[in-house]
């Protein structure tokens, strides 16, 4: 009798998961998910630093209009009171601190998404009705736990149907949460960060104009001091060179708008004076053309700094369109992983299953 | 009203004039050093409406977190995942409630069942003779009430009964006493 009941309530489990398992199930695109995922961690970090970025532009630029604040005191005005200036004035955003929420809660999105391919919530499930099946079992009272081995039995089968149910469910989540995140996050996310970062190339170019505009004041300088004593001795080969070796330099400088260069060139003096070069003044013209040579070439480090930035961003703009490819990739095998059957049909010719399983395993119990 | 390639385009050309007259030979130290300035003034005039250009992006960013983290909720918190949690729960607290009874079982019948037993046998064993019952009796009560008190006060007995129902109890019947009673 203890073989044919333990015989039967395997054929239960067996039934219940051969109904499941032609009931039609859903995979989840794991391939396209990791790779989403892989995609969505670079662009994370490279995100990040660019946004950190960002913010230590703007803490210079706030320093910047600090000193010149404190360099040049405002007269003292009696200015109208207007509450929403005051109240927006109060409630100041930490505008990096939300860019990088917006990063975490994209990963939280992709907990959940990971959560539910898992099938965490059915595994929670099962762990508890094992549990349960453990404590009926150590019952001190004779009749529970002779009652618990009973149960037993019928909580197997149902602890494969509820497990895998749970599991089915879990994975339809995943597919319906990749519809629903992933729109919002390629027309709306991925949108900002990349409108965002001409923002952030403005800013930093405008800062850079702001420091390599100074530093070219210093060579243009260097470069009239240079000219002036040439032109006030006799030609020689030496100034001509120094000369020369500036104008070199310069060329290979960026130019403004409309052709305006930042260091402008130095022109041979037309008129000479009559004094031959000393050695004194001919050391004073190796050392300034030195000098102009160092500050030029401080000019085009600060301009290959802008260039650099710009690869950064170039390069982070790469990994943005390699996550928008990956979640599209995932957004079109989660449609295609869809299940024939609706859903709800599923679950509840399983559940009619189990049901017509349990009934016979009764009627077999009464014979 | 300027698209912002137009403003660009006129800050950089402003800026490149103003660059050019900053460092004119031709011009007096005081005019070259008043350009310089407006230079300066110009560009950080334009840092400022890129920074703030940037800052009420800020708003739609804030608008993406609230959306995605509806979708969250929705996935999180839904029927279904609600059903199976509150599923899990019950099945958790079923758990808990067999650990406790299997605890409270099992706990008291190693220490307190034992000596009123013991104490009820006594009991009966004075019926039989027909003396000391008063004191069998008496016992029997003690050690009921000490039971009663929980493992601990068993452990630690009080001062004016519990001390002395051990003694009491250790005292089986002598032979002598059976003997009588026979």
């Amino acid at each position: 009798m203890a073989t044919r009941v333990i015989g039967l309530r395997w054929s239960i489990a067996s039934v219940l998961l051969a109904a499941i398992a032609t009931a039609g199930c859903t995979t989840v695109p794991s391939r396209e998910f990791t790779t989403y995922k892989d995609s969505f961690a670079k662009a994370r970090a490279a995100g990040e630093t660019v946004v950190l970025d960002y913010g230590v532009a703007v803490a210079q630029f706030e320093e910047i209009k600090a000193k010149q604040a404190a360099a040049k005191p405002a007269k003292k005005m009696r200015e109208p009171f207007d509450p929403n200036a005051a109240g927006r004035n109060q409630a100041a955003v930490d505008h990096i601190l939300i860019r990088m929420k917006a990063w975490e809660v994209v990963a939280r999105y992709n907990d959940l998404l990971t959560a539910l391919a898992e099938g965490k919530s059915a595994e929670e499930l099962a762990g508890a009705v094992d549990g349960l099946s453990a404590s009926l079992n150590s019952f001190p009272i004779k009749d529970v736990a002779a009652a618990a081995t009973q149960v037993s039995g019928y909580l197997a089968p149902l602890r494969a149907l509820a497990l895998e149910a749970a599991k089915e469910h879990s994975r339809r989540q995943f597919i319906d949460a990749v519809g629903l995140g992933a729109p919002l996050i390629n027309d709306s996310f991925l949108k900002l960060l990349r409108d965002e970062t001409g923002d952030f190339y403005l800013v930093r170019e405008r800062l850079n104009d702001r420091e390599i505009s100074a530093l070219a004041d210093t060579a243009n300088s260097t470069g009239t001091r240079l000219s002036e004593l040439v032109s006030a001795y006799q030609a020689s080969r030496d100034a001509d060179a120094a000369i020369a070796a500036f104008n070199a330099d310069v060329e290979r400088l960026p130019v403004l708008r409309g052709g305006v260069r930042l260091v402008f060139p130095l022109k041979s003096p037309s008129q000479r004076g009559t004094n031959p070069l000393t050695p004194d003044v001919a050391a004073q013209i190796a050392t300034l053309a030195q000098d102009a040579k160092a500050q030029v070439a401080k000019v085009m480090a600060k301009d290959d700094e802008l260039t650099a930035y710009r690869q950064v961003l170039i390069a982070y703009l790469g990994l943005l369109n390699q996550l928008e490819h990956s979640l599209r990739g995932l957004l079109a095998a989660a449609e295609q992983a869809q299940p024939g059957i609706p859903q709800g049909a599923d679950l509840e010719r399983a559940v009619i299953l189990l049901r017509q399983a349990y009934m016979a395993y009764k009627d077999k119990g009464k014979d | 009203m300027l698209t912002d390639a137009q403003t660009n385009e006129t800050y950089e050309r402003a800026f490149a004039a103003l660059h050019s007259m900053a460092n004119d030979n031709k011009l007096t130290e005081e005019q070259r050093s008043l350009a310089r300035d407006e230079r300066d003034r110009l560009n950080l005039e334009y840092i400022g409406k890129a920074v703030s250009g940037s800052d009420e992006r800020t708003v739609l960013f804030q608008t993406f977190i609230d959306k995605m983290n509806n979708v969250i909720t929705q996935f999180a918190g839904n029927d279904t995942v609600d059903g199976l949690r509150k599923l899990k729960s019950v099945v958790d607290l079923a758990s808990e409630v067999l650990g406790a009874a299997t605890k409270t079982f099992a706990a008291p019948a190693a220490r307190v069942i034992k000596p009123v037993a013991k104490a009820a046998r006594r009991g009966a064993v004075a019926k039989k003779t027909g003396k000391s019952s008063k004191k069998a009796g008496k016992t029997a009560k003690t050690s009921g009430k000490a039971a009663k008190q929980g493992s601990g006060t068993m452990a630690r007995p009080s001062r004016s009964r519990g001390r002395a129902a051990p003694t009491i109890a250790a005292k089986a019947p002598s032979r002598k006493a059976k003997r009588r009673a026979r």
